[in-house]
């Protein structure tokens, strides 16, 4: 079996700017990883390419052992960094959306979901805060059963009482054989949930460690040894 | 999938189109009543000017509604933050493009249509349709004695088909001009436009080039109306179509390898 996703020598560049430079990183089934780094250092650039959102300028980046294109898109699951639900649906219509062009989702388990949260699955998105807006976005994305989820910054302009009841989601959605890749930088939040962090910094990796050896060779929360490594 | 996609197209633009043609539709027998009442004593004259304002505005904003609603899609849902939405979905650029062409073309042919509708109804009378045939058939008449009417046929389907792939190339000039845009410029809108006059300037150096055996030829063409039409009918409408269905081949190619091989979304 492919690794779910195998990135080689992987360069990307905007212009003369380098984003991401000869990153060379494996993920396996059935973890929980936090994509963790500093403001501009590689993190959505990565997210994007797995997403076939941009392309690479250098190396390449296989999922189960494809690179992204229609059949790796049915297995990834993408939370945007920003909001790209058309306004004048309803989240009604954006769950028959998704039904329609996705085999895997779980429409069931997003209404569950949507009255958790106390969403009125017959309110148009115009009405609804950024914050609402964002845990509808969650919601289709964790309602797929995908292989590999992949969510920027999924958390940031949720509430902490919300935060809580996504990061469950999170936790409970996925199997053995998915991989959820988080990126943020509130990483107390989600320090609980995760098996395994990647450090990023200006476009390279500079760690990929199980949570557990960073308390045990550290001795401290992956909170507070990124501080120390990040320190400015 | 290509269904699923025609299906949503259709869905997110009818919102505009709809209500657009319903305004047409509606305002057609009301400005044909209020011309149809004549004498308006003065003070109430602006009613009329008003009306038959507002009905053509109308038809105005039907017909220039599609090509505007076509490029304002087309970027929204492929290059700006829409695009992470449609660009992450299980589904081939083709499909996307060939989506997008169906939808604008069911909208141009029925603003077309609408436009028809409504200015029969305004005008249509009896009278006014009988003139219409008469006329029609003394052209038909006069044409098939002085003419070769085959060659005719020939001509006037030739003409129906230019028109036809005439619905699919504006379209495709402009995803074009959105797919070069995108590679060329961090602005969007500024780099479409340049893209846009970089289509137009090759297609116009081409067009000149290909003029050039068009001319040469055209000059032995003899004087009759015969030959004339026969020039058209069996050498140059048939070199337009073909080099009109190369030029979509061309645009779409373009469009498709941009936006499978160089898609930046940043």
């Amino acid at each position: 079996m492919n690794p779910l996703l195998e990135c080689s020598s992987l360069s990307k560049r905007y212009g003369k700017v380098t984003a991401l430079s000869d990153i060379n990183l494996t993920l396996e089934r059935g973890k929980i990883v936090g994509l963790l780094g500093p403001n501009g250092s590689g993190k959505t650039t990565l997210i994007k390419l797995i997403n076939g959102l941009l392309v690479p300028s250098k190396g390449q980046l296989l999922i189960n052992g494809t690179a992204p294109g229609t059949e790796t898109k049915k297995v990834v699951s993408y939370l945007p960094d920003k909001t790209y639900l058309n306004n004048w649906m309803r989240v009604r219509n954006l769950l028959d959306f998704f039904e329609d062009f996705y085999n895997n989702f779980d429409k069931k388990r997003a209404y569950d979901m949507l009255e958790k949260l106390h969403i009125n699955p017959n309110d148009s998105l115009k009405t609804m805060s950024k914050g609402t807006k964002e845990k509808v976005q969650l919601i289709l994305v964790m309602s797929r059963n995908a292989d590999l989820y992949v969510l920027d910054e999924p958390i940031g302009g949720v509430d902490p009482a919300s935060r809580d009841y996504i990061l469950d989601t999170i936790i409970s959605n996925y199997n053995e054989n998915s991989t959820v890749l988080i990126s943020t930088h509130l990483i107390a939040d989600v320090e609980n949930v995760l098996d395994e962090v990647i450090f990023i910094q200006n476009g390279r990796i500079n760690l990929q460690s199980s949570v557990d050896d960073i308390r045990t060779k550290e001795g401290k929360s992956v909170d507070a040894y990124f501080r120390e490594v990040y320190k400015c | 999938m290509l269904g699923r996609l025609i299906k949503h197209e259709l869905k997110a633009t009818a919102r505009y189109f709809l209500p657009l043609f319903l305004i047409a539709i509606v305002l057609t027998p009301i400005t044909r009543f209020t011309l149809w009442i004549g004498n308006y004593p003065k003070i109430l004259q602006f009613i009329p000017t008003v009306i038959v304002f507002v009905y053509v505005a109308s038809l105005i904003m039907v017909a220039s509604a599609s090509i505007l609603l076509i490029i304002y899609r087309f970027y929204k849902s492929m290059v700006t933050d829409e695009g992470y939405l449609m660009h992450t979905l299980p589904v081939s650029t083709e499909s996307h493009i060939m989506s997008k062409l169906t939808v604008s073309s069911i909208w141009t042919i029925s603003s077309w249509l609408v436009i028809f509708i409504s200015l029969s109804g305004m005008f249509f009378t009896s009278e006014r349709l009988s003139l219409l045939i008469d006329k029609l058939s003394y052209a038909w008449f006069y044409i098939n004695t002085t003419i070769n009417g085959s060659l005719v046929v020939l001509f006037i389907i030739e003409i129906i088909f230019l028109v036809i792939l005439g619905i699919f190339t504006s379209p495709l000039i402009y995803y074009a001009s959105i797919a070069i845009g995108q590679v060329i410029s961090k602005n969007k809108i500024l780099g479409s436009i340049i893209g846009y006059f970089i289509i137009q300037v090759v297609s116009q150096i081409i067009g000149v080039i290909l003029m050039v055996p068009v001319g040469i030829y055209g000059d032995r063409v003899g004087d009759s109306a015969d030959s004339i039409l026969s020039f058209f009918a069996s050498f140059f409408f048939p070199a337009t179509i073909l080099l009109a269905v190369f030029t979509q081949l061309v645009l779409f190619v373009i469009t498709d390898y941009i936006f499978k091989k160089k898609l930046n979304l940043e």
